[in-house]
């Protein structure tokens, strides 16, 4: 006890004097360059992660496999997983793209030249509503059986 | 190769605007399901990732949607300084979205937990509803129970008590200490020290009073609803039931007495008769001598008295015979009031107050004068001070009185003669015991305590009711309620027209032959005597059997038969139905010591049939001997009656 004392004594001494002269401080750190991408993706992780979790409390329910509702539902968290997947993978190939692959008419893109496989992997992650949208009419399918089912959510 | 961006261009904005349609759909959905069922906490959180999803939607949707207008607009600069934000603002989307997963289980959890105690509570709240439905229906039975029914603890706490008990005695609170506890049981003070009970125990007979009542108890020893060992009491009400048993008892003692007297009366009458007979022809025979004359009207005398006791005894027991004669009693109060002047002093008003119209009954006149007799000198003897005595006649046209002297109710119309003092009148306990044979408050030698005993007897043998009202202080209403029968008034003989029956004066033999049948060799002898010594002819038989023998051998005919009611082997109306079949026209007198209710059952005492009851004098019997010779012949049909 007599040492920790001690210890507290030292660090309360130091953060004084370090108080007494201070340099300059930046308690407030600046976000640049690929934090707002970090960010983005990880926010798109999280997501990912949130529907693996989905599935897997889902998949508990007894009724999972043979309620329309739940299988529509659990239709809506596969489709919106891969499309969070796609979106995920399409961000990392936007800044590997070169500016050369892209015929433009001022800023308003004609065509893209794919030069390997990630290429075609990047342009299919620009048509990413194709799993957006059947993902969304999944949900709606679901909320929908359970709203006629008569009974409440099994 | 090369491929075109114009897909790339379509699919993003036709996905976008469906994406937005979509979530809006969904959120139209969802809120239509949560409306179905708002109570269910699942459907809530549905809803809410069902807008986490949308808001997810929308904002990319409508980020896609700008981007494409603006580059299409050739505003890509401004698109750019967008950007940024619309890429946020879908990260935030992404993080809420994730944030909502984490719940899902939780909720679904949450739900069934709030599902269960739904149920459970349901449950309860029915559970509770059909416990207070049976106790409001227990209460209810146990409230319109006339019996007390309560619960006390080993504390000697009221437990429970029905309305009953709580009418009775209105400071039983449940909780409290009952008064009078006693080992942990519940005794009001009155009562006696009752046993404890022991769980399952069950026993029977002891009485428990409150207030006038009286309760027939029934324990119980049982557990209370909380565990606790209690004991039961439930109370049945026997006041009523004690009561009848009382009257009951008192119907039968007066039975018993009945019976005993009638069977003494009998024997006493048969030894009576030769006695006063003999007596009165001893002082007609030898009346001239003075001293004999004496011996013979003490002799009389005394057995009159006897005779008289018999009388009474008959008639508290109700076994009396009376002659009922239709009667004006009116005109019988009228007649009676010269008596009464005669025992009234001279201190005490007498005043008459008759009701118009009223009735004629079938009566005893005997009878009735004398209860009239014994009420009046009971009045005046409660006025020793002098005082107003007032006799009231009133009929009564729907009578609802109850009888003092019997329990029972005297309803419809009846005849009420009523007799008031203004004495000392009785107290409550005197009153309930004033028709008890040999109860008087007289002193010694002033009364003998059969008088209104004697009344309540011959009342109810005319089918009547006698009540008093008194009030110490205050005087005394006795009140005479006799019965309208139209049919009796109707049939019963007018007792003017009884009286004025031709009755033979002079030479009333006339050498009219008679045959007695009786089974008694004195009362034989004494008849034969007397009606010998009346100049009759008398042949003499001691039974039935005996009797048609000498019919026969008297040729088949006579001008009297006079018999005995009961004997053996033949009675006397067998006889003189046997004796009729050859002498259609025979005169019959019946004689008898038994009492009213034995001959009425031999049915002697109908209109029309003469008869004499034992003892009787030599003058009585030649009346009564006259009377049926001058009423001459037989019904028409030659039918004994």
């Amino acid at each position: 006890m007599a040492g920790r004392k001690r210890l507290n004594r030292v660090l309360g001494g130091a953060v004084l004097l370090w108080g007494l002269w201070p340099l300059d401080a930046l308690a407030v750190q600046a976000h640049e360059g690929y934090e707002n991408l970090i960010t983005h993706q990880l926010g798109h992780l999280l997501l990912a992660a949130g529907l693996v979790f989905l599935l897997v409390q889902m998949r508990r329910l007894p009724t999972a496999a043979t309620h329309p509702g739940w299988r529509a539902f659990f239709f809506f968290l596969v489709t919106l997983l891969f499309w969070d997947l796609l979106t995920f993978v399409g961000h990392w190939l936007d800044l590997t793209r070169e500016e050369g692959q892209f015929l433009r008419d001022g800023d308003r893109i004609l065509a893209f030249r794919p030069r390997s496989t990630t290429d075609f992997l990047f342009y299919f992650s620009k048509l990413d509503h194709l799993l957006l949208v059947p993902a969304l009419v999944f949900l709606y399918l679901a909320l929908r059986h359970w709203r006629h089912s008569g009974e409440e959510v099994p | 190769m090369t491929l075109p961006w114009l897909p790339v261009v379509l699919v993003d904005v036709l996905g976008s605007a469906s994406a937005l349609i979509l979530a809006a759909a969904c959120v139209f959905s969802a809120r239509r399901l949560v409306a179905r069922r708002p109570a269910d906490s699942f459907l809530h959180y549905l809803y809410f990732l069902t807008l986490a999803i949308a808001i997810f939607a929308c904002s990319r949707s409508v980020g896609h949607l700008v981007k494409q207008g603006l580059l299409h607009a050739g505003l890509a600069d401004l698109w750019r300084q967008i950007a940024p934000f619309s890429g946020a603002a879908n990260t935030a989307t992404f993080i809420m979205i994730f944030g909502f997963s984490l719940y899902f289980d939780r909720q679904r959890r949450l739900k069934h937990e709030i599902d269960r105690a739904g149920h459970d509570l349901a449950a309860a709240r029915a559970a509770r509803a059909q416990a207070e439905e049976t106790e409001l229906r227990l209460r209810t039975i146990f409230d319109a129970m006339e019996d007390v029914v309560y619960v006390v603890d080993r504390e000697a706490r009221l437990v429970f008590c029905n309305r009953r008990l709580e009418a009775l005695l209105p400071e039983i609170e449940v909780g409290h200490l009952c008064p009078g506890a006693k080992d942990g049981y519940f005794l009001p003070a009155s009562t006696a020290r009752l046993d404890p009970v022991t769980i399952g125990e069950r026993p029977l007979g002891q009485e428990l009073h409150i207030g006038e009542s009286l309760f027939s108890l029934v324990r119980i020893g049982l557990f209370w609803g909380d565990g606790r060992p209690v004991t039961l009491f439930v109370g049945r009400d026997t006041t009523a039931e004690r009561h009848l048993e009382e009257q009951l008892r008192h119907a039968q003692k007066m039975e018993a007495v009945g019976t005993l007297a009638g069977g003494i009366a009998h024997d006493i009458n048969n030894a009576l008769t030769p006695i006063i007979g003999y007596a009165e022809i001893g002082l007609l025979k030898f009346g001239s001598d003075p001293e004999a004359a004496k011996y013979f009207s003490d002799i009389s005398s005394s057995a009159s008295r006897a005779a008289k006791l018999i009388s009474g005894i008959l008639a508290f027991s109700r076994r009396q015979v009376i002659q009922k004669t239709n009667t004006d009693l009116n005109r019988l109060l009228r007649s009676l009031m010269a008596m009464l002047q005669n025992i009234v002093e001279e201190d005490i008003e007498l005043r008459l107050q008759l009701a118009d119209n009223l009735p004629s009954l079938a009566v005893d006149q005997g009878q009735i004068e004398q209860v009239l007799t014994n009420c009046i000198v009971n009045a005046r003897d409660a006025m020793p001070e002098g005082g107003l005595l007032l006799i009231e006649s009133r009929t009564e046209p729907d009578c609802d009185t109850l009888c003092q002297g019997c329990g029972e109710v005297a309803s419809g119309p009846h005849v009420v003669l009523s007799i008031t003092d203004t004495g000392i009148g009785m107290d409550e306990k005197t009153l309930t015991r004033i028709f008890e044979p040999y109860f008087t408050t007289k002193p010694r030698g002033k009364g003998t305590g059969l008088g209104l005993a004697m009344s309540h007897g011959i009342v109810h043998q005319h089918g009547g009711h006698i009540t008093f009202v008194s009030e110490p202080g205050k005087g005394t209403t006795c009140r005479i309620y006799l019965p309208v029968r139209g049919g009796d008034e109707r049939n019963a003989p007018e007792s003017a027209a009884a009286e004025t029956v031709p009755v033979v004066k002079e030479q009333p033999g006339r050498d009219r032959l008679l045959l007695v049948a009786e089974d008694n060799q004195a009362v034989r002898q004494l008849v034969r005597d007397c009606l010998t010594t009346y100049g009759f002819r008398v042949e003499e038989a001691e039974n039935g059997g005996a009797a048609l023998e000498r019919f026969l051998e008297l040729g088949g005919r006579l001008d009297l038969l006079v018999t005995d009611v009961i004997m053996p082997d033949m009675d006397g109306r067998q006889l003189a139905e046997r004796l009729r079949r050859q002498q259609a026209d025979l005169p019959v007198l019946f004689m008898s010591g038994y009492s009213g209710e034995v001959v009425a059952r031999k049915g002697v005492l109908e209109d029309g049939v003469e008869f004499i009851g034992k003892p009787f004098s030599p003058a009585a019997l030649l009346e009564k001997v006259e009377r049926a010779l001058a009423a001459g012949t037989a019904p028409e049909d030659g039918a004994v009656p």
